[in-house]
């Protein structure tokens, strides 16, 4: 947002200097700016998926999103199985960590969708 | 027909090795791995030798590989994720050499043994559990409470972020694992139709017209394996960038 306040300043000043000496050479300096601003942009990470998603980027998230909705689910009914033969609580805890696994698997199809995964983060500090 | 899965059997090369109960023979995986390191070595040295301005088809090689490592980081972790760019790259370059050397006939696909993959995986998970402990302190907990989520929720949200990052390691590598052993397991079914048919008895010339037709399927098959082989270690490449990430910026 503060960038956004600042980039019409800049043009404004830049601009009468232009008229007044006629030369390219400002021009070229705003250009220039503008090339580094958008580097810069693009260096941060600051311009995330949304801004050039890519097929190869669709593929892959297309790859993903299978494993990502099984394992946790595996994962989590493991866990829940080796707590019950621990602790002798049969049905219980694997039963619970099933349901979690499976909210955690539907999570992070989610995220995937929205694109709030870690790719995305930036984006919304 | 031979046995579909016979090609993913390890056996010693040359001699089999056994030190205090351990197998420890030079493998056939072990051979391939071996070439896939001194080949993407040689590689490289030799493409970057010239340094020419205008380069020739090994330089170009080498520097789009670097660039594609290099842009995969900069979108994915970010400028500080630099530190990373040895790493990601020699496991890039790693996973899709074993995924194509795996097309050659008679090769072995390492990258096909989820004991491979496994280890890289587990090898990148700790990678973040160490340096984000080290660089954030117990602040690194706080990756599984997202922000800007109500507390209510933080308590639903919190054990299913813990299990999908137990669950990490496993999608890494049971992905990579699975696609890379279906593909193989599918292409020598495939081609077992074709001397099935061929086998038929009493149906004389008519039995290689049949069988030219799981030959053609596994023709185009062979293509889609190669975009499969691409695709996953570049899908290896970035969920490793992703997972990384969490060690530079924590999400506050």
């Amino acid at each position: 947002m503060n960038k956004d306040n600042q980039d019409p300043k800049a043009p404004s000043n830049d601009n009468p200097v232009k008229e007044a000496s006629g030369s390219k050479q400002p021009d070229n300096l705003k250009t220039l700016e503008d090339k580094i601003k958008d580097f810069q942009k693009t260096t941060d990470g600051k311009k995330g998926r949304n801004a050039d998603d890519s097929e190869s980027n669709n593929i892959s998230d297309g790859m993903r999103a299978g494993a990502e909705l099984i394992v946790p689910i595996l994962v989590a009914g493991f866990i829940g199985y080796h707590i019950d033969t621990w602790l002798g609580t049969k049905p219980l805890f694997l039963i619970i960590f099933l349901l979690l696994g499976m909210g955690s698997g539907f999570f992070n199809v989610y995220k995937i969708t929205q694109g709030i995964d870690n790719r995305g983060k930036s984006d919304k500090d | 027909m031979s046995d579909p899965l016979h090609q993913f059997e390890i056996q010693p090369m040359l001699f089999s090795l056994d030190i205090g109960g351990v197998d420890l023979s030079f493998t056939n995986s072990a051979l391939w791995m071996f070439i896939a390191a001194i080949l993407s070595t040689v590689t490289l040295t030799a493409g970057m030798r010239r340094k020419a301005l205008v380069p020739g088809r090994l330089q170009a090689l080498s520097e789009m590989l670097y660039e594609f490592v290099a842009n995969m980081i900069r979108e994915n972790i970010g400028s500080k994720g630099r530190g990373y760019f040895p790493l990601i790259f020699t496991t890039f370059v790693i996973v899709l050499l074993g995924n194509l050397l795996g097309m050659l006939p008679y090769s072995f696909t390492y990258t096909s043994h989820i004991i491979v993959t496994m280890a890289l995986a587990l090898f990148i998970f700790a990678l973040v559990i160490v340096i984000g402990i080290v660089k954030n302190g117990t602040k690194f907990f706080s990756l599984f409470a997202p922000p800007g989520v109500p507390f209510v929720l933080l308590l639903l949200v919190i054990p299913l972020e813990i299990i999908s990052f137990l669950a990490r390691p496993i999608t890494l590598a049971v992905r990579l694992f699975a696609n890379m052993m279906a593909g193989h397991l599918i292409l020598k079914v495939f081609a077992g139709f074709s001397v099935a048919m061929i086998g038929i008895e009493g149906i004389g010339i008519f039995g290689y017209v049949a069988g030219a037709f799981p030959m053609l399927v596994n023709s185009i098959l062979i293509a889609f394996e190669i975009l499969i082989a691409l695709l996953h270690a570049y899908v290896f490449a970035v969920l490793s960038c992703i997972y990384l990430k969490d060690t530079v910026d924590l999400h506050h």
